[in-house]
């Protein structure tokens, strides 16, 4: 299939506002119309990205879909966008995931109308954040996507969604402004190497820099993508924040937002410090290990569903985290596919955790008890969620925390053998709340009314079941398009930055890498 | 010396047209004491002409009347700056007038008047002629601050601005007393060429005691929050913006151009700088009324302004510019949309009567969500690209822990505009307030929201025009 020159990637991130300027002339009387309006919209964008799956050209490292136009001359910032193995299931899973929030949002009866606007808005950021790869372009994202998702939190959420907005917006913003602290100073080394000004990932990547400030900028960079992740000692905002959105906030949250913080671990943090890298592996390896046990034990004790799943959170992304520290191929590819599936299954668990609370109006276990048998087809979805959120072989989970293990295992045994309890502790604390919520007699009476899923809930949930066997199953078509972008990312974090002119579909000069005024 | 050559005329003829309108304006009030005329067009349109007349000259350099009035593209970028600055106000002001049952022809004369001495402000090349049009533009702002002159708040803010003013004309007089003594010229460009004496240093800072005092940068800030606070809305919209970047606009052309950022002064840069950050960011989260709150955001703000400024380079005077010109379009529609809000009487100001005020308002409170935001320094608006620029301008100047300082300063200070937004949206409304959006203000609104967006997402024209304007 050829794309020829149809500009795709710039066509999906800004779908989606042309949603936005649809809606804003819907009368906010006609509720049904905005919602049928945004979800039409959100899967005509889904059916617009499937063709970068069967166009993804296999076995290269280079960025495909390549955008590039002048956007600030004056600062030498280009409308730069591209993706490779990395982004392309990331920018997929937006786009599968936000179709299914949409449709799950049907539950929203309060300001539809600014509800929708705020969501495509937010999916137009989101896939910015994926395909950008000018620096300024991606910090331009990254900082607006929080507006519309401080608005989701805020206006849409529990009991205390303004606390659990302002602390995800103040700490995520913390991290940023290091982080742009740390591009500027980038910015003028290139200036200073080159005479030229650019925010290009590429040709930053090519610096080399000052050994004694490597370390601040690997940190600076840091703080902002281990806030987002969120990694040990910075987690305290995602519970917080997680259990106040609106069920398809969480499963955008989740799903979405916090592969954000391992994407820009992947494309940024890692590939431009190789050095700090080495130093702080330890570190952010140690971090991520007690991340799995720490968010799985918390998980262990919680007594709403909703935290429990949040918490889990913490554990699953300190999965991902491991892998890319461990740094091969096995352990990388895990942890991304790691990324995809803790999209998926926890996406799918925070969709049936919404669909309960729309019935009950409450999120606590000792609520529940014998639901299995008045409502059978949903304790048969959640029953495989749980079971591919704990990676039960033959679904998604196990494929990539078998491989993250597996890598992790071959450079760093002990944190392998750590991280490892994290597959018994999920197994644990899911399905013992399985056990709970569905299980035994129905001792409370309200749980005898329940009603099973409706045709719109019940699409959902076949729809996210889908990937959740094919990448369990046939994982090939993930693991070899992902392939030489992990192997180029490996080569990048280890200091091999001649990679770079792979990446870029150039001739390998090593003469050339900016470390005098060499080039132009 | 001959009193005025065709030439002197020539380049002050925006000023001239100011002047003119301003005088026909007052004369057509006074013979028709109607209410409801449509002075705001007519100043508006007097406002257009100078802009126009501006930009037939942009190029022009020279001196004019001797050497006291020095015309370069920086005077001409900055009259752009006031003009814009007063045709906002004077095209929306009308409704709030109106509103207050105060539609005096005055108001629109003291707005120009202000307006051309700021012109002359930005482009005097002596400190004589500074002092006397910086004067020219307090008394005509004093008059405004207490427009609604039955309104206590009102009274008290213009003359607590009057005091403040006058003690920091104290300062000014003095120091330039004691340049004049020690360069004997108060020509810049031969204080410039003064060798530094511990006399002619002294007075210079005191003469800039004084600027800090106009530019409400920490410690000399206490007067902001009353006098913004009580002013009338559209005035604390004018006076927070158009008068500030005139002496922005001087900072660069004396400080930054003629005399260059050197040890002392940087120190003295840094030190205020980072004080109005902490104070006005601090401050600023405590506070329950929006003017208020923004008074003390626009302390911190001069104090961003002054990073750019420390750095003392060809980008920190660029940089220095646009941060001035952002910051002005930011207030500008911040105020607008708040001259609307706060109803009759200016009576919900305070962020509890604008709880909820989304849900019956919801374009108001979006386009007031998009000043907060800008001036929050988010990006995909003006307050992102040119704290950028000043930040970056400060980083390449080697001043990297007064950028650190400020950038955590900016996450801090996102919190008390997040609070705003969180007011306006996230609160059920306790009662319906009953606003009426006039025609002009929405206009201004729309207008201003445009132009902060879209020279956030493609600033290249705004920029480079400012870049061009600088030698």
């Amino acid at each position: 299939m050829e794309m020829g020159n149809f500009p795709i990637l710039s066509v999906l991130t800004f779908f989606p506002l042309v949603g936005v300027a649809i809606i804003a002339f819907i009368n906010r009387e006609n509720v049904n119309v905005i919602r049928w309006t945004a979800f039409v919209i959100s899967v005509i964008e889904f059916i617009i990205s499937i063709p970068l799956y069967f166009a993804f050209k296999l076995g290269t490292p280079q960025f495909q879909f390549v955008e590039k136009l002048p956007w600030i001359k004056s600062w030498g910032a280009y409308y730069y966008m591209g993706i490779d193995g990395i982004t392309l299931f990331l920018v997929l899973l937006t786009t599968f995931l936000t179709m299914l929030s949409i449709l799950a949002s049907w539950s929203i009866n309060k300001r539809v109308k600014e509800y929708m606007i705020s969501f495509l808005f937010l999916e137009t950021t989101m896939i910015g954040v994926f395909c950008a790869l000018d620096l300024l372009l991606f910090y331009l994202f990254w900082e607006v996507m929080l507006i519309p998702m401080f608005l989701l939190i805020g206006v849409w959420g529990g009991p205390r969604r303004v606390y659990a907005a302002i602390k995800f917006f103040l700490y995520t913003m913390v991290g940023s402004v290091l982080m742009l602290g740390a591009i500027i100073y980038l910015y003028w080394m290139h200036y200073k190497a080159t005479g030229t000004l650019s925010f290009e990932l590429m040709e930053l990547l090519k610096l080399k820099l000052d050994p004694r400030v490597v370390p601040f900028l690997f940190l600076a960079f840091a703080l902002a993508f281990a806030i987002k992740v969120p990694m040990w000692p910075f987690h305290t905002w995602l519970p917080d924040a997680h259990v106040e959105a609106p069920t398809a906030g969480s499963v955008i949250l989740a799903g979405i937002l916090l592969k954000m913080g391992t994407y820009g671990f992947m494309r940024f943090c890692m590939p431009f410090f190789p050095a700090a890298v080495q130093k702080f592996a330890i570190l952010f390896l140690a971090l991520a290990v007690i991340g799995i046990i720490y968010g799985a034990l918390v998980a262990l004790v919680q007594e709403d569903i909703k935290k429990l799943v949040a918490y889990s959170s913490v554990s699953h992304l300190g999965t991902c985290m491991l892998g890319l520290f461990a740094l091969n191929l096995q352990s990388v590819s895990g942890g991304l596919l790691q990324m995809i599936n803790h999209g998926i299954s926890t996406g799918a668990l925070f969709l049936l955790v919404g669909m309960i609370y729309d019935r009950r109006h409450t999120r606590l276990i000792k609520e529940y008890g014998g639901i299995a048998k008045v409502m059978p087809i949903y304790a048969t979805f959640f029953m495989i969620a749980v079971f591919s959120s704990c990676g039960l072989p033959g679904l998604n989970g196990f494929v990539g925390e078998f491989l993250t293990l597996l890598g992790a295992f071959k450079t760093y045994p002990l944190f392998a053998v750590l991280g490892a309890t994290a597959t018994v502790l999920s197994a644990a604390y899911l399905l013992w709340m399985y056990k709970r919520v569905f299980f035994h007699e129905i001792t409370n009476p309200e749980n005898m009314k329940l009603k099973d899923l409706n045709l719109r809930e019940f699409i959902i949930m076949v729809l996210i079941v889908i990937p959740m066997f094919w990448i369990g199953l046939y994982p090939k078509p993930f693991l070899e398009r992902m392939q030489p972008s992990v192997e180029a990312f490996i080569k990048l974090a280890k200091g091999e930055k001649s990679v770079v002119y792979q990446m870029e579909g150039r001739k390998v000069n090593l003469a050339s890498l900016i470390s005098e005024k060499l080039e132009r | 010396m001959v009193l005025a050559s065709t030439k002197d005329i020539y380049l002050i003829l925006p000023e001239i047209a100011l002047l003119v309108t301003a005088a026909v304006v007052v004369i057509v009030d006074a013979y028709s004491r109607k209410r409801g005329s449509f002075l705001n067009i007519l100043s508006s349109i007097g406002v257009i002409v100078a802009a126009y007349l501006n930009f037939k000259l942009y190029g022009d350099h020279g001196y004019a009347f001797g050497s006291i009035i020095y015309r370069d593209k920086l005077a001409y970028f900055a009259n752009y700056v006031f003009l814009f600055c007063a045709f906002i106000t004077c095209f929306y002001a009308r409704d709030y007038l109106l509103r207050e049952n105060r539609d005096y022809g005055e108001f629109y004369a003291l707005v120009l008047f202000a307006t051309l001495s700021m012109m002359f402000v930005a482009s005097s090349a002596s400190l004589l002629m500074f002092f006397l049009s910086l004067e020219v533009v307090s008394v005509c702002l004093y008059a405004l601050a207490g427009f609604v002159r039955d309104r206590d708040l009102c009274v008290e803010s213009a003359l607590k601005y009057l005091l403040v003013g006058a003690f920091s004309a104290a300062f000014s007089v003095l120091g330039m007393a004691m340049v004049y003594y020690a360069a004997g010229s108060l020509d810049i460009s031969a204080i410039s060429r003064a060798d530094i004496t511990p006399f002619l240093a002294v007075g210079l800072v005191l003469f800039a005691v004084s600027i800090f005092f106009k530019l409400s940068a920490a410690p000399f800030h206490f007067w902001a929050p009353d006098v913004y606070q009580g002013a009338p809305a559209p005035v604390t919209g004018f006076m927070m913006t158009a008068a500030k970047a005139a002496i922005f606009f001087f900072v660069v052309r004396f400080f930054m151009m003629a005399l260059g950022v050197k040890e002392l002064w940087l120190s003295v840069l840094i030190f205020v700088s980072v004080v109005s950050m902490v104070i006005g960011n601090f401050s600023a989260i405590r506070q329950m009324d929006v003017k208020r709150l923004l008074a003390y955001s626009s302390i911190a703000h001069a104090g961003y302004a002054m990073v750019a400024i420390a750095s003392g380079t060809k980008y920190g005077e660029v940089a220095t510019v646009f941060y001035a010109v952002a910051y002005c379009l930011m207030n500008l529609g911040a105020f607008a949309v708040i001259s609307v809000l706060a109803g009759k009487d200016e009576r919900y100001v305070n962020l509890e009567d604008l709880q909820g005020v989304a849900v019956e308002h919801p374009v108001l409170a979006a386009a007031l969500g998009v000043f907060l935001f800008s001036l929050a320094g988010m990006p995909g608006t003006i307050g992102f690209i040119s704290k950028f620029y000043a930040f970056a301008a400060a980083f390449k100047a080697g001043l990297y822990g007064l950028v650190l300082f400020a950038l955590i300063n900016s996450a801090i200070a996102a919190y008390y505009y997040l609070k705003v937004v969180y007011y306006m949206f996230m609160r059920e409304p306790k009662k319906s307030i009953n606003v009426q959006v006039g025609v002009a203000t929405g206009i201004a609104v729309l207008l201003l929201v445009a132009v902060v967006i879209q020279s956030g997402i493609t600033p290249d024209y705004l920029f480079n025009f400012a870049r061009m304007s600088l030698p």
